[in-house]
């Protein structure tokens, strides 16, 4: 397939990097829209960081090729590259002033003083930092820092600006506040941005598509509502969100509904959303948001429009802002279900721990992986 | 907020604090405060005060003031062995250092994006050194003395930075800790030895009838002569202060943040100008404490410029031990080492003394 030439495009195609006997990234294919928003998510050391410096230049592939705007740049060194880098250190210059780290893109690209000192100007403004053009970095504090590492990067129009975990170094108030500011930016920019992250919050606020990554390899890309709702694996259900995993057998179906049954002897039906062509007896998991599982005295929760097991109401913990409570199945699995407080009723009604109940969610709440 | 008010008064009253920092400290500074006074300052002031006394048959001094050693300086200082030709010799050489030395430093400003002007100040320094050194190499007397250590010593640690450099790099960038400390250990080895053997090695090495010259005898060239020269001498200054150099760099470069270099590619930096722009801004201090330390031991150097420069009074340390060993004129070796200690100091402000200290200390 001959690669997108639009501005601001990004293609990877087959890249493999390999650290000696390490498989750090494995085959990865990966079409980054122009003005996209996109993510790499994944628990470290899974080759997020490593595909991200495949397309900044500071590595190069073992095999395939990297595609920036068209432009096949894989043996392009990183300092002809058209692409800006935010790093997770801010790797902001200690021995210059804010307004010459900013300008250092532009210098080194020789663009004449005036249009050095507007430009500097402007992506100061954009990060709100006029006024801080003679501090050093040291006298800055961590996010103030990390705006001045953006301004740096985004004054020099990069066709893609690549964020490797900007935010991690910041304590949690400012990470939210930098989260709205980075959306900002990238609505006022239109710029290509691909995000490099390990908080599925992170990536699910901000991002137009995610690429969930482990050991090398992409096991999702889609929206964040596809990655949250219909996962299609089991590590993508565990990595984003809190997900309840039910060991299932299949024992029958068709394409719009799939039969499954539970270790504890429950039959239920789930959409057969990522598990079409499953043959009876093939192993699946069932994957249910706790949030979407009901709880009712045993007998109370419909079993026509819901997939309903019963067991032992374990435990209720308070949280705060919602209650959370853990059933236990009769094979010993357990199962929990979260519900938010509302001023002065008891979340679960009635029901006290040692209760026998019911947990159901409606057809279609869960989803069958693997 | 409500805290305000009362916060200064707090602050400012001195009944409830602890004693100074400055105070509990004092014990620990005692005794390295009154070695340095024993040590340094008052032998200091002594050298003084003797440079004003008058000297005694057979070393010592009178306890009588004169100004006849300062006189004397001062006279030898301007009586010149050599006419005005020399001097517009040197000029001319100076200037056509300076013609040389402009092409690269212009071009290199220009390739790095600099300014131009700091380049070519650059340039004048190389060409005043060079007419120094000619004015030294024909006159003869305590000013060229003193010109010809201070150019030495700056040639000395220009040459063991385009050295260390490399070296303190490739031993950094080493991954395993073990390789590290090996060739750390191998940088220190020459001080396992005295340095009297090892300059003597030196002269064995280069002698005329040396190793070196028999077996480039034996190759079909011709023998060089490398004792008793310049180049003699200012090899052996490199030579045995190259660890200084290498041991401060290497420091310096191990703390080099290479995310910084990263970022200075990323933004479409060469790697000469990630070099010039980010790198040796990085490294800077340890640059001028492994300068000072090899300017100062070089300008200093008795052994090297006795033993490899053939035993005339090359630099100041040959002309001191002149005074105080053969001529037993102690009050006036004290004005040299008075005088020397000023050059020296003054060395050291005008090129790092200013605008670096906060990076240096």
């Amino acid at each position: 397939m001959e690669p997108n030439h639009e501005r601001g495009t990004v293609s990877l195609r087959e890249v493999t990097k390999r650290f000696g006997d390490t498989l750090a990234v494995a085959a990865v294919d990966l079409e980054v829209k122009a003005g996209e928003f996109i993510s790499l998510l994944g628990p470290s050391g899974c080759g997020k960081t490593t595909t991200l410096r495949m397309i900044s230049g500071f590595e190069h592939p073992s095999e395939g090729r990297v595609f920036i705007s068209g432009r096949d740049v894989t043996d392009t060194p990183a300092h002809r590259r058209t692409v800006n880098s935010v790093f997770q250190s801010y790797a902001l210059f200690g021995h210059m002033t804010v307004a010459d780290n900013v300008a250092f893109g532009l210098r080194v690209k020789r663009r004449d003083k005036k249009t050095i000192e507007a430009k500097v100007h402007e992506a100061l403004d954009l990060v709100q930092l006029l006024g801080f053009q003679s501090r050093y970095p040291g006298q800055l504090s961590g996010g103030q820092q990390q705006r001045v590492a953006l301004a740096r990067a985004v004054v020099n129009e990069p066709e893609v600006l690549l964020l490797d975990e900007p935010l991690s170094a910041l304590d949690l108030k400012l990470r939210q506040a930098m989260r709205f500011e980075l959306t900002r930016l990238h609505g006022d920019l239109g710029m290509t941005f691909v995000f490099v992250t390990h908080d599925q919050t992170e990536a699910i606020t901000m991002s137009d598509r995610i690429a969930v990554m482990d050991q090398g390899r992409i096991h999702q890309l889609g929206t964040p509502v596809d990655i949250y709702e219909r996962p299609a694996s089991r590590f993508v259900a565990e990595f984003i969100g809190e997900v309840n995993m039910l060991e299932a057998a299949v024992v029958g179906g068709d394409g719009a509904r799939t039969e499954v049954l539970l270790p504890s002897g429950h039959r239920l039906t789930c959409a057969p959303v990522g598990a079409d062509g499953l043959s009876p007896g093939a192993p699946v998991v069932i994957a249910v948001r706790p949030q979407r599982v009901l709880l009712a005295p045993e007998g109370e929760i419909d079993p026509g429009g819901h997939a309903v097991v019963t067991g032992e109401l374990r435990e209720l913990l308070f949280l705060g802002d919602s209650t959370r409570g853990t059933v236990r199945l009769a094979d010993g699995s357990e199962l929990v279900a979260t519900r938010y407080n509302e001023a002065g009723t008891h979340p679960f009604g009635l029901l006290r721990p040692g209760d026998r109940v019911d947990a159901g969610w409606r057809h279609g709440a869960a989803c069958l992986v693997e | 907020m409500m805290a305000e008010p009362t916060a200064p008064t707090t602050a400012a009253d001195p009944s409830s604090t602890r004693p100074p920092a400055r105070r509990r400290v004092a014990p620990l500074l005692a005794p390295g405060l009154l070695w340095i006074a024993v040590a340094y300052v008052v032998p200091g002031l002594l050298v003084v005060v003797y440079s004003f006394l008058t000297p005694k048959l057979g070393g010592g001094v009178v306890w009588e003031a004169t100004l006849d050693s300062w006189d004397q300086i001062v006279a030898k200082g301007r009586r010149s062995t050599a006419g005005w030709g020399t001097v517009g010799a040197a000029v001319l050489r100076g200037a056509a250092a300076v013609a040389v030395a402009s092409v690269p430093a212009v071009a290199a400003a220009r390739y790095l994006g600099r300014r131009i002007s700091a380049s070519l100040a650059l340039a004048a320094l190389f060409g005043g050194l060079v007419a120094v050194n000619h004015l030294a190499s024909e006159y003869n007397n305590y000013t060229a003395v003193f010109a010809r250590s201070v150019v030495w010593s700056v040639l000395a640690t220009v040459i063991c930075i385009g050295l260390a450099l490399p070296l303190a790099v490739f031993i950094s960038s080493r991954r395993s800790p073990v390789t590290k400390n090996a060739l750390l250990i191998a940088v220190m080895i020459p001080f396992w030895t005295s340095m009297l053997v090892r300059t003597y090695a030196i002269r064995f090495l280069f002698a005329n009838t040396g190793p070196l010259n028999n077996l480039l005898e034996s190759l079909g060239l011709d023998r060089i002569v490398f004792l008793n020269t310049r180049f003699a001498v200012i090899l052996g200054l490199v030579y045995t202060a190259l660890p200084f150099m290498i041991l401060p760099l290497y420091a310096a470069t191990e703390r080099v943040d290479r995310a910084q270099m990263e970022a200075a590619r990323d933004l479409g930096a060469r790697p000469p100008q990630v070099f010039a722009d980010v790198f040796l801004p990085m490294v800077k201090p340890g640059l001028i404490v492994g300068g000072v330390m090899v300017f100062v031991l070089s300008v200093s150097q008795y052994l090297v410029p006795t033993l490899l420069g053939g035993g005339k009074t090359n630099m100041i340390a040959n002309l001191l031990e002149l005074q105080f060993g053969e001529a037993f004129n102690w009050p006036l070796g004290a004005a040299i080492a008075a005088l020397f200690s000023v050059v020296t100091l003054a060395s050291l402000y005008v090129t790092v003394g200013r605008r670096d200290q906060e990076q240096f200390l």
